[in-house]
């Protein structure tokens, strides 16, 4: 099977300098996402699984190493808007109907067939009828929603989601994290995931990045053997699955993640 | 009945009952005898619950009583005071028990407006009395009935003043907020200037600015302009710190969104930042509202044409002509809040998203 | 070098320096004609571009006063009088202070007061929160006059009548502030106190007044420095009681501009003064409670 490279990172290293010192966020990562994968970065705080996505987006710029994103800099990436961010917030205009914050970025990058999009990003997401709701009017599981369709309306392959589950509690997290899976299968996106919870990362992925801080690394890369087709909630509490687990936990485990 | 509408009540009956007695020995108006046998009898209160509306209606009828007896004495004998004093203590028994119903549901939320209505009501009808009763000096502080004679007797003069005025104002309010706000953006380009001049900013927004005003009719001359310029003076510097300040209100996950589509400045400008800064532009109009009408007429304290509110208020306070003062003041400050009330109701409409709009106590 | 532009005094000297650069450009166009007027009448012709210059900075009366000559104005009536002469700024400056501390006292007391009668009180709320909300609409200053006038003519002038002013000023900010910050404890903390059964006193010792104290310090900033001016403004009215107020007033009158700057600048840097003052009251009283920075 050919392997195009979405994303290639090469001896890649992030130093922030701060009042306090250097902070070594990332160290040495070389790490390659492949298209159609469903990747995820799991860590505690302060593994750099945040910076490294935020790299990839052009939001940080590394100290050391190499990058490429699509085969371009990332920063070239950005300007041709080949990417869609998911961040752990909503970061909904509050002035705007969901159907106008679906469709900003389709103003900013000069879609014009903006309606039809927004219509079929909502569907993805099961929000079609809340077009003229404003975001204070939706639950929280709800606007992340309309996040994630704002970030399906425009045309980028990759997908980069930051922790965006982490402030829903559980019951909506696995509704949604089932929802997502659907949504991949049905985009054939590549979708690069930031979690803190162990259960989401191996649920969701076909890869899973395990990290650890104090430098910010990779310990290990994971591939899932779980079957990439339907993927029901039930399959948690199965013996592969929970193998999986405690092979990301013995990872965490060997990176100090459970140490001050 | 809480504490102290018990001390109101037992007050209220026993100043009454004083009242009474003293007013019987010494020439009451048969009104005021209704109102004191009223009010005692409120005691009965404490026996079987009296309607909140009962302690209302005895105040205004005693409002109504004090203002009818006015004319029976030169000088106001005691009882009469002590009427007045019982009467407040009933206005207040009732706006403490009507505030408490409403906090217990017991009565619609939408009656809450009576109670400011009430207070300024009684404030108004205390002035009233006493400036009438204890004969205060006119030059001192004249009897609203008195503001009023002079108001309507004076329509031409305060309309042509108000025009006058009002011409430095909207034309100051205009030309300083666009300039306020035009420099902001300017500071936003340019991360320089907003580290070199926001600091000064900052500083010569809490000097006096209206200390310019003898400088500005030296340049512009005694006509409007003068004032105009006073008042550009003092709002530009609330609009240029307050826009600078909503410029800097979006936060970073939505800047860092902007960034993920390649937007440009302009388009994250208009897109987010400026909505954004939406409520911080407006909470600079309103206070640049009422800063334009005070810099428009105590720049005219220093020299205008015959015309012109500050004008009308420095020369009429030289004839001690009080009442025509507190006219131009009473335009100036239904002037004053109808502009004030215009910029809340936009604001209203273009910040309807705001949490303080939607649904906390403004 | 980089570091020196990045930080904050040197943009700000460098912005100072281009506004007086400009004050020294603007006076020399604004004092030509004048200067032209007198040169004709004395009848010089051909007076060379320097010394024209330096002419337009030694006027009398100029319609803009160089820099230089503001400072001398100011050096003059801060030192070059007794403190108590007629023609000493700091004379004048003391009697505006004294009006402004005074109304500033008596306004700051004020608002607390109202303040903490409306938070515990929510027919006082209604009643007055509207009717305090609705004054900061009136233009107070014009007010000025007739207090100062009035009272006068019942015989009470001086420094009460500004006093007055000042405190009628300065009192809004405080109350609105005040009732803010009274109210900022959450329902959580509220609730913890009910748990130890404390009393309303209680509560507001230890809960509502520590939590208000930031406020407090930032509505002073602004209610002493409107302080100043109510007390400039109610001098306006009564050019026997001395003031910065009354030599910005007789200078007006007079045409005597450099006076007229002179009184403005002692008046700012007067009120720059109180505030930094009230500034570092805040910054003591943060830094015992904790406060980040």
């Amino acid at each position: 099977m050919h392997l195009t490279s979405v994303v290639s990172a090469k001896g890649l290293g992030l130093t922030f300098k701060t009042g306090d010192g250097d902070v070594v966020a990332l160290s040495d990562v070389n790490l390659d996402i492949n298209r159609g994968e469903f990747v995820s970065f799991i860590g505690p705080s302060g593994c750099g699984k945040t910076t490294f996505l935020r790299v990839i987006a052009d939001l940080e710029q590394p100290t050391s190493g190499t990058i490429t994103v699509n085969g371009t800099s990332p920063a070239d990436a950005r300007v041709n808007r080949s990417y869609g961010y998911v961040f752990q917030a909503p970061a909904l205009l509050p002035w705007r109907t969901i159907d106008r914050n679906v469709a900003l970025p389709l103003e900013i990058m000069g879609y014009s067939d903006s309606a039809a999009r927004v219509k079929k990003a909502l569907e993805l997401v099961n929000l079609t009828g809340f077009e003229k709701k404003f975001p204070w009017q939706l639950s929280g599981g709800m606007q992340q929603r309309a996040s994630i369709a704002r970030a399906l309306a425009f045309d980028a392959d990759l997908l980069l989601m930051d922790e965006p589950f982490g402030a829903l509690d559980e019951i909506v997290r696995d509704h949604l994290n089932s929802e997502l899976l659907k949504l991949w299968a049905a985009t054939g996106k590549t979708i690069a995931f930031v979690t803190h919870s162990i259960p989401e990362a191996v649920y969701l992925s076909t890869k899973i990045v395990v990290m650890s801080p104090r430098p910010g690394r990779v310990t290990d890369v994971i591939d899932s053997p779980l079957p990439r087709g339907e993927r029901p909630l039930e399959i948690r509490e199965t013996p592969e699955f929970l193998a999986l687990a405690a092979r990301v936990r013995d990872g965490l485990r060997a990176g100090h993640s459970y140490e001050e | 009945m809480s504490r102290l509408q018990r001390i109101l009540a037992v007050a209220a009956a026993l100043v009454s009952a004083l009242t009474l007695l003293l007013g019987l020995a010494g020439g009451i108006s048969v009104p005021l005898v209704i109102f004191g046998v009223a009010g005692l009898l409120t005691v009965a209160r404490f026996f079987t619950p009296v309607s909140l509306w009962i302690d209302g209606a005895v105040a205004a009828f005693g409002a109504w009583a004090l203002l009818d007896g006015l004319e029976l004495f030169d000088v106001e004998p005691l009882w009469f005071w002590l009427a007045l004093v019982a009467c407040w203590l009933f206005a207040w028994l009732f706006v403490e028990r009507l505030a408490r119903a409403i906090r217990a549901k017991a009565m619609p939320d939408a009656l809450g407006i009576v109670i400011p209505v009430v207070f300024g009501l009684s404030l108004l009808f205390a002035w009233e009395v006493v400036t009438r009763g204890a004969n205060v000096p006119q030059v001192l502080l004249p009897a609203p009935s008195m503001i009023w004679e002079r108001l309507t007797a004076s329509v031409p003069t305060l309309t042509a003043d108000f025009v006058q005025t009002f011409k430095a104002v909207l034309a100051g309010f205009a030309l300083g907020c666009s300039a306020g706000f035009v420099v902001a953006i300017l500071v936003d380009r340019s991360p320089f200037l907003k580290r070199g001049l926001l600091p000064i900013g900052n500083f010569v927004s809490a000097l006096p600015i209206i200390g310019i005003a003898p400088i500005m009719v030296m340049w512009f001359g005694f006509d409007w302009p003068s004032k105009a310029a006073v008042v550009v003076a003092m709002t530009f510097f609330p609009m240029l710190v307050n826009t600078v300040a909503g410029l800097n209100a979006s936060s970073s996950i939505e800047r860092d969104l902007m960034r993920t589509y390649a937007a440009s400045y302009w388009e994250t400008l208009f897109k987010l930042r400026l909505p954004a800064a939406a409520p911080f532009i407006f909470n600079a109009l309103k206070i640049n509202s009422t800063l334009a009408l005070i810099g428009a007429i105590v720049a005219e304290f220093f020299g205008t044409p015959i015309v012109g509110m500050g004008f009308r208020i420095s020369t009429e306070v030289g004839k001690l002509n009080i009442d025509l003062v507190w006219a131009e003041i009473a335009v100036a400050a239904v002037a004053g809040s109808a502009f004030y009330g215009v910029i809340a109701l936009i604001e209203r409409a273009v910040t309807f998203w705001h949490p303080s709009i939607r649904g906390g106590r403004t | 070098m980089r570091g020196l532009l990045e930080g904050k005094t040197v943009p700000v000297l460098i912005v100072l320096l281009a506004i007086v650069l400009f004050w020294y450009v603007m006076a020399a166009v604004m004092n030509a004609p004048w200067q032209t007027t007198l040169n004709t009448r004395a009848g010089l012709t051909d007076v060379p571009l320097f010394e024209f210059v330096a002419q337009t900075y030694a006027q009398d009366k100029p319609v803009l006063p160089a820099p230089h000559q503001v400072i001398g104005a100011i050096w003059n009536g801060l030192f070059g009088a007794a403190i108590t002469a007629p023609r000493s700024l700091a004379f004048h400056a003391s009697i505006t202070l004294g009006a402004t501390l005074l109304g500033f006292a008596l306004g700051t007391a004020l608002g607390v007061l109202l303040a903490v009668i409306i938070v515990h009180n929510n027919a006082s709320d209604r009643s007055l929160m509207p009717w305090i909300i609705a004054s900061q609409t009136v233009p107070i200053l014009a007010i000025a006059p007739m207090v100062v006038v009035g009272l006068g003519a019942v015989g009470v002038t001086g420094l009460l009548p500004k006093a007055l002013i000042s405190m009628y000023l300065s009192f809004f900010p405080v109350v609105v502030g005040m009732v803010k910050g009274l109210r900022t404890p959450e329902p959580i903390q509220l609730d913890l106190m009910r748990t130890y059964n404390a009393s309303p006193l209680q509560v507001f010792m230890k809960l509502r007044w520590p939590a208000s104290v930031p406020i407090l310090f930032a509505s002073m900033k602004v209610g002493i420095a409107i302080s100043l001016i109510g007390a400039v403004v109610g001098e306006l009215s009564n050019s026997a009681g001395g003031g910065l107020g009354v030599r910005l007033l007789t200078g007006s009158y007079n045409g005597q501009t450099i006076q007229i700057w002179a009184a403005l600048f002692i008046a700012a840097a007067l009120a720059a003064i109180l505030v930094m003052l009230v500034g570092w009251g805040e910054r003591l009283a943060n830094r015992r409670m904790g406060v980040r920075a």
